[in-house]
């Protein structure tokens, strides 16, 4: 298999190279980048797989990387997480509108950010290899698209509509964060009444049916929702 | 006085009855005495009538002669009376003032018609004759029941007339004159009655005008008298009312006025009743014109025209942040709005007082900012550091050389975080203390050459020359000894990071007329003059790539301005990029 490139946007060198190093011994090819004009420059030259974006970055700003990349087409694939200090929160949520796939917070263990990686990865080829999920197993869990239903350890469970596309939508992509903005928009549908607190009560509902299995939708504080990734 | 309609109304009926009266008692009188005048001339007639009555049968039964005719003409002119004789057919026959051939027929005279049928005839009547009011008197005279003719006789009335008219003029006069008096008198009684009443009149209006200084005279015991009095004590009762009434009001200002908070009041139609000087700057309008001005036509924000009218209709105390934006400054108030009832529990209005919490939030921001910069400048070093140690903890077979980078930038790391803290707590010390500083009489030169001198090594040990410039007295000033130090050494810490080997740095004393100046310049990089407003912020670096480098925190020069200003000076810089720079803390001096 190719190798994936990863490039690692920081501007504390010794965070870049500590990065860097628990990277390349997992057998990614590596790029470092300190600043935003540099890391712009290295994403149009190598077009890397995946960006780790600082989003406090001295110049151009996390958020600017992550709006133009997915601005241009042929550099809306790359994957991105976010590196950021907690209290940022604001932040986060606009990065994951912006797009992204997923946020680290300072102070990271290399271990938790290197399969945070892996993760985003895999999940960006499964979407490459388009799943779209007629039916999706996830532990005792059954979400059949085709028959509208949901089958918790074989006894099925009733779901309004907009519950079962909440639920089909967080489990298509497990282990990435979605903001409340992105599961009305995205799931639910901008023509649907839903607003976002609204998706509090929702998600509520969905765990109550889910019963022995609601642990699979996580809340991240201040940011949204996230199915688990159980690492199927 | 004289345009009081009531003394004009008490006037007129008195001059009315009093007119009334004399007329009708004069007319009673008059018609009286002319009654009786009459009578008396009618008797008086009778009597001569019947005396004359035989002279005119003899006259009549007898020859007509002269003589007789004589007679009657003296008699008539002794008796002052008109004597006529007058036969059956009415022809007079004699008469004592006119000679009887020019005489008219006199049959169908009144008194003749009523002696013929009556046997006495009177009449009184107006003579064109003689030009005066006449009285006549007739009998018939008879012989055996045959009417020989009749005896008539007369006077003129002129005399009683004359008195009469005489009489009236008297009485007329008389009643003029009673009249005159009598309405002089009635107009003095009905002033007297109207003067304490139109007296009262311009007091009481006044009071009902609401002054209430202007007393009654006393010293009536009438009705009138015990009015005054009641009236003066209400007068006094009122004043007394409007006095407390008055101070409680005052009171009550005094307490609005004196708030930090705004207050604004309004009615239930939204009219301002009340506004206070902490409302009125608040909301930017001159807070007494405000007055009596429906809400919405005093302020456009619409946010206290909104609570208002919300507490309004739904009776209920409400509360609301107001942003407001004005030349550039934002003004954060947090208002509480309350319905305001009556002791009927009516609904009256409603209240809202305005708390203008902007320098909470300041502070809240520029803590939080703080906050939230510090903890980054935290976790930097401790990512780092976390990231290392995780990392071989993980890789037992690290190769050798990378194990002792990764130890080497962890102690740097902890260094750069040990310093960081050490550069928080400072200030932490310097804020929380608020300026109480140890102020002791310190020489200045003495403390400034103990603090450079630390730095003499690593300036040798960089090839940079560190020169000091002091004034030969010695400078003596109350200040912070720990604080001034670490002044010195931030800012020499600063110049001889920046001073590339073969450079100089000098730290000079001035002692000028109200201040003195510790000045630290060097011949290093400099600072571009965009930075230098923002060089004294807190975790502000001009190159962040360079200070973490050279183990900056962001905090020196922070810390120096802080102390600058806690000892009542200021702290400038003068740069170039490429030509050095001036840093000069100036001190006022005692």
């Amino acid at each position: 298999m190719k190798r994936r490139k990863i490039l690692v946007i920081e501007d504390e060198a010794d965070i870049r190279e500590v990065i860097i190093y628990n990277l390349i011994r997992e057998n990614y090819d590596t790029l470092g980048a300190s600043d935003g004009e540099e890391g712009m420059r290295l994403i149009q030259a190598e077009s890397p797989d995946l960006v780790l974006l600082d989003l406090m970055l001295p110049g151009v700003n996390g958020l600017d990387i992550c709006k133009r990349l997915k601005m241009e087409p042929s550099l809306g694939s790359i994957a991105i997480i976010m590196v950021t200090a907690k209290g940022e929160e604001a932040d986060i949520v606009l990065g994951l509108e912006l797009g992204a796939d997923d946020y680290v917070t300072k102070p990271f263990s290399p271990k938790e950010l290197v399969s945070r990686v892996k993760a985003v990865l895999r999940r960006s080829r499964a979407e490459r290899q388009d799943e779209t999920g007629d039916r999706i197993v996830r532990e005792g869990l059954v979400i059949d698209s085709s028959k509208h239903s949901v089958l918790v350890d074989g006894r099925p469970v009733e779901l309004t509509a907009t519950q079962f596309r909440i639920l089909r939508f967080l489990a298509l992509h497990p282990g990435r964060v979605y903001t409340r903005d992105q599961l009305v928009n995205q799931a639910i549908g901008q023509d649907s009444y839903v607003i976002d607190r609204n998706i509090d009560v929702h998600i509520r509902a969905v765990r109550k049916k889910l019963s022995k299995y609601m642990y699979l939708i996580e809340t991240v504080r201040s940011v949204g929702y996230r199915f688990k990734d159980t690492g199927e | 006085m004289f345009h009081s309609r009531f003394l004009w109304r008490l006037f007129a009926s008195y001059a009315a009855l009093i007119l009334i009266s004399i007329a009708v008692i004069g007319g009673m009188i008059l018609n009286r005495m002319e009654n009786d005048s009459l009578e008396e001339i009618k008797r008086s007639l009778k009597s001569q009538v019947i005396l004359f009555k035989d002279i005119a049968a003899g006259y009549l039964t007898g020859p007509a002669g002269d003589s007789i005719r004589e007679h009657i003409r003296s008699l008539g002119a002794e008796l002052g009376t008109r004597l006529t004789i007058i036969d059956a057919e009415g022809v007079v026959l004699a008469d004592s003032q006119k000679d009887p051939a020019i005489m008219d027929n006199y049959a169908t005279r009144p008194e003749i018609l009523a002696a013929r049928s009556h046997g006495y005839g009177i009449s009184t009547r107006y003579s064109s004759a003689l030009g005066s009011r006449m009285m006549y008197l007739a009998i018939p005279i008879k012989r055996y029941g045959a009417l020989l003719g009749y005896a008539r006789v007369s006077v003129s009335l002129i005399s009683i007339d004359d008195r009469i008219s005489r009489l009236r003029s008297i009485v007329a006069g008389g009643a003029g004159a009673a009249m005159v008096v009598a309405l002089l008198f009635g107009l003095l009684i009905a002033r007297r009655f109207s003067r304490p009443i139109t007296q009262m009149t311009p007091v009481a209006e006044s009071m009902a005008a609401g002054d209430y200084t202007k007393r009654l005279p006393n010293g009536r015991t009438d009705e009138i008298g015990k009015l005054s009095i009641t009236l003066n004590r209400l007068a006094e009762k009122l004043t007394e009312r409007v006095e407390t009434i008055s101070k409680d009001r005052n009171k009550l200002q005094a307490i609005l006025e004196s708030m930090v908070e705004g207050v604004i009041a309004v009615d239930d139609s939204e009219r301002i009743i009340h506004m206070n000087l902490a409302a009125g700057k608040i909301i930017g309008v001159l807070h007494d014109e405000c007055i009596g001005k429906p809400v919405w036509e005093v302020t456009r924000l619409r946010e206290i025209c909104e609570i208002l009218s919300a507490t309004i209709k739904n009776k209920r105390e409400i509360e609301s942040d107001l942003k407001i934006t004005s030349r550039g400054n934002e003004t954060v108030v947090e208002m509480y709005a309350s319905p305001v009832f009556d002791a009927g529990a009516e609904l009256v209005g409603a209240v809202v007082a305005l708390h203008d919490v902007s320098q909470i939030h300041n502070l809240e921001r520029i803590r939080r900012d703080f906050v939230a910069n510090a903890s980054h400048e935290l976790k930097t070093p401790i990512t780092a550091i976390r990231g290392m140690v995780e990392t071989m903890i993980d890789d037992e077979r690290m190769p050798k050389e990378n194990r002792t980078s990764f130890l080497a930038k962890m102690r740097d790391q902890s260094i750069r975080l040990s310093t960081i803290v050490t550069d928080i707590l400072t200030l932490a010390r310097l804020e929380s203390a608020g300026g109480l500083l140890e102020k002791t009489r310190t020489n200045l030169g003495d403390l400034v050459m103990a603090a450079a001198s630390p730095f003499r090594v690593s300036a040798q040990e960089k090839g940079v020359s560190l020169e000091t410039e002091f004034p030969g007295a010695p400078i003596y000033l109350p200040v912070d000894r720990e604080a001034i130090s670490l002044v010195v050494s931030n800012l020499l810490d600063n110049a001889l990071k920046h001073t590339p080997g073969g450079g100089l740095i000098w730290v000079r004393l001035n002692a000028g007329e109200s201040a003195v100046t510790i000045e630290i310049a060097d011949t290093g990089i400099g600072i571009d003059p965009i930075h230098h407003p923002r060089i004294f912020e807190r975790f502000y670096r001009v190159d962040k790539a360079r200070s973490r480098e050279l183990g900056g925190t962001g905090l020196g020069l922070y810390i120096v301005k802080h102390i600058a200003l806690s000892h009542g000076g200021v702290v400038t810089v003068q740069s170039e990029p490429g030509e050095g720079s001036v840093f000069r803390v100036v001190l006022p001096s005692e």
